[in-house]
This record gives C-alpha cells, structure tokens and sequence, in this order.
C-alpha cells in the first residue's frame, strides 16, 4: 500500500510541479529585465542583507538563474516518476522554494506552499522515512482545510453565508459571468458559502475511517474543481490533490 | 538585525504555510492607471481560455501583479498616515517600483501617465495612492 501511495503522489507531484515551471516558462518575460519581476528591482529587498546573501541572491535570482532554477523545477518535476533516486525530489524541493523566494516569499500564494508540503514529503519518503514523509503530507493537508475554516468563522460575513458574492465580484480572479450570476442568487450563494465554511471546519473527521476519508477527498476534489473553473486556481487543483494519496494512506494504516 | 530576520521571514513563508485563505470576505484595493488628463480604467484582468482550469500562466501571472498591489497597500499602511505619496519613505520600496512596472504593462496611450491604489472605505472607493506623472517608456 504505502508503494501504492507513493507511486500515485510522485505521479501527482510531477504535475503539480511541471504546472508551474510550464507556466513560468510561458510568462518568462515577467523575470525578465524588461519585466515586472526583474532582479535589478527586486535585489532592492537585500541591501540590508548579508554580503554573501547579496552575492549568493544574484547568483540564483538573476535573469540567467531564474531560468536555471526553473528549467531545473521543470527537469526535476518531469524526472520525479521516472528518476528513483534520492536527488531528484530533494532538486525538485530546491528549486521551488528558490523560485518562490525569488519572487518574495510565493509567485501563486498557497499552491507554492502546499506543492513544496508535497515535494518535501516525497523527499523525506525517497531518503529513507517514507512514513514520516507522508504523514508530514497528511498532517499539512488537514490542517490546510481545517485552519482555513476556523479563520473563516472569525468573519462575519462568512458566518452569515454572505461571502461568496463578495469573493466572485474580486476583478482580480476575472470570474465567468455565469458564475457571478449564479452567485448574486441569495439562497445559492448562502447555501454555496456556508456548504464551503462547514466543509472545511469539520475536514478533520476524515481521520475517522477510510470511508469517510474517501468521501471527504470526493468532496474537496469537486471544491478544486471548481475553484480553478470559476477564481482560475489550477495550481491549488493540482497541489491538493497530490497530497490526497498521503492521506488516505494514514487513515487506512490507522484505522485498518 | 531585526529588518534582515523579517525579510527572511517573509522569503520563507511558503515553507510557513499560514493556511488563511480569504480569511475575510472583503474587496481588496485596485490599481487603476490614466493618460495624465484622460479617464482612470481598472489594469484589465486576462481571459482564460478554455483549457484554463488545467493551466492559465498569464491568469496567475495577473494574481501575481494583484498580490504586489496588495503588498505595496500592506506596507504603506505601516507607515505615518500624515506621509506624502511623493515621499521617500513611499517611493523608495521595492514594491513601489514593481506597482509603477505592472501599471505600465496597461499603459497602451502616448504621453505621460499615472497610476493609482483605491480601497473600498466602508461603501465608497476611495484613492489610496496615487503615483507622480511619469514618462512613458
């Protein structure tokens, strides 16, 4: 069971981490020197820094390293079910979190972090505590939703099944007119937004059993689903759901 | 000491998960950019394609701009309220500079331009900061 898993997360992984190198690769010019992100500006944030920070920053961070960092991203996502050897996901490890470094802190919020929850696991895994490994995944996973939930509830608007117009009127995730339509129907939008904040809160019961675990993952799959279709967040699709094989493997040696 | 801790802080905050995603159900700031005398218009948000929920590079890019936006908003309100937006303290970030850089990627007009952050204030959009003119590039 516990090859099973791994095969399946390293399959996951090497999605989730081509995803975002291709997609890098795709906007290039952003890290660029006629781009948004480029070091000139960006090397800025470490004048106060070290010297040989500075120096080791300009080495990675630069227009020529950043293509490094993210064709090795690439090379090393690509690598992950092909490649059975310790190097490649510690690499894969290394360059996603230089990439999310250089573009101060996360180029895409919380997909970087999951990814390198999953990454990190997989390493751990392939040197020599695979069950560590992946109950570091599992753990991360439940506490992704479950945390998100509870921060949720602190907001009223949330608690009053109110958010969701709000979040889908946000011209920054260029909703589908559908969807905000769909939205701007109370008892949808209070039904959708409260089913969302539940789901969340109550996430942790899937270390119950194995079924319940199942059920759960169903769920959160059709919520990814969703929430890349209508806010656009395919990485967050493929970065949860390579952390879902950690979990289901954790209840099924728990409760089996 | 304490400024290079923080900045590492910040750098290493993917490995730091916070898990807090849309904590609040609130509108956050919009960057608008202007012909110096014309009318101010949203920085346009890209169309995802059909394939978009698989992969959408120039869709998370523009998230990437937004987050700068909501960085620069984050920073200034650390600062005295009472500082000029001309102001060093202002127009000497990093991310400043990276706000100029994604407004001018919407600047398409001729001549010298502007930009500038409004936040929603109770029900009224309200100018939070607006940049100098600037040349064109």
């Amino acid at each position: 069971m516990m090859l099973v898993t791994l095969v399946w997360t390293t399959r996951l992984a090497a999605i989730a981490t081509s995803v975002s190198a291709l997609e890098l690769l795709v906007v290039h010019r952003a890290f660029c020197e006629r781009g948004v992100f480029r070091w000139s500006i960006l090397r800025g944030d470490y004048v106060r820094a070290p010297r040989f920070v500075r120096t080791l920053a300009d080495l990675a961070f630069s227009t020529r390293g950043t293509w490094f960092l993210v064709l090795l991203q690439l090379a090393s996502g690509l690598a992950l079910p092909w490649i059975d050897q310790v190097v490649v996901p510690w690499l894969a490890v290394a360059s996603t979190l230089l990439i999310a470094i250089r573009f101060r802190g996360t180029y895409n919020g919380g997909s970087d972090a999951m990814l390198l929850v999953v990454l990190i696991g997989l390493a751990v895994a392939a040197s020599g505590a695979p069950l560590v490994g992946l109950a570091y995944v599992a753990v991360q996973l439940v506490l992704s939703y479950f945390i998100s939930g509870i921060a949720k509830l602190r907001d009223r608007t949330w608690r009053e099944g109110r958010a969701l117009p709000v979040m889908v009127g946000l011209p920054q995730y260029g909703v589908p007119e559908a969807a905000v339509r769909l939205a701007s129907v109370p008892v949808i939008a209070k039904g959708a937004g409260l089913g969302m904040l539940a789901f969340e809160c109550v996430f942790p019961i899937a270390l119950v059993n194995e079924r319940v675990c199942i059920a759960l993952l169903g769920m959160a799959t059709i919520f990814h689903l969703v929430n890349a279709v209508v806010f656009g967040l395919n990485r967050f699709l493929w970065a949860w759901i390579a952390a879902f094989p950690a979990l289901i493997f954790w209840v099924q040696r728990l409760r089996g | 000491m304490s400024g290079v801790r923080h900045l590492a802080i910040q750098r290493l905050r993917a490995l730091l998960p916070s898990w807090r995603f849309f904590a609040r159900a609130t509108v956050s700031p919009q960057l608008l950019v202007r012909r110096v005398g014309g009318e101010w218009q949203p920085v346009a948000t890209p169309r995802r394609g059909p394939l978009g929920w698989l992969f959408a590079p120039a869709s998370n890019l523009a998230l990437a701009y937004h987050s700068t936006v909501e960085h620069l908003v984050a920073e200034v309100d650390e600062l005295d309220p009472a500082t000029d937006h001309d102001a060093p303290a202002i127009t000497g970030l990093v991310t400043y500079e990276l706000v100029t850089l994604v407004a001018r990627e919407s600047v398409t007009a001729e001549g010298r331009w502007q930009w500038k952050i409004i936040v929603l204030d109770e029900r009224e959009w309200t100018d939070y900061l607006i940049s100098g003119e600037l040349e064109p590039s």
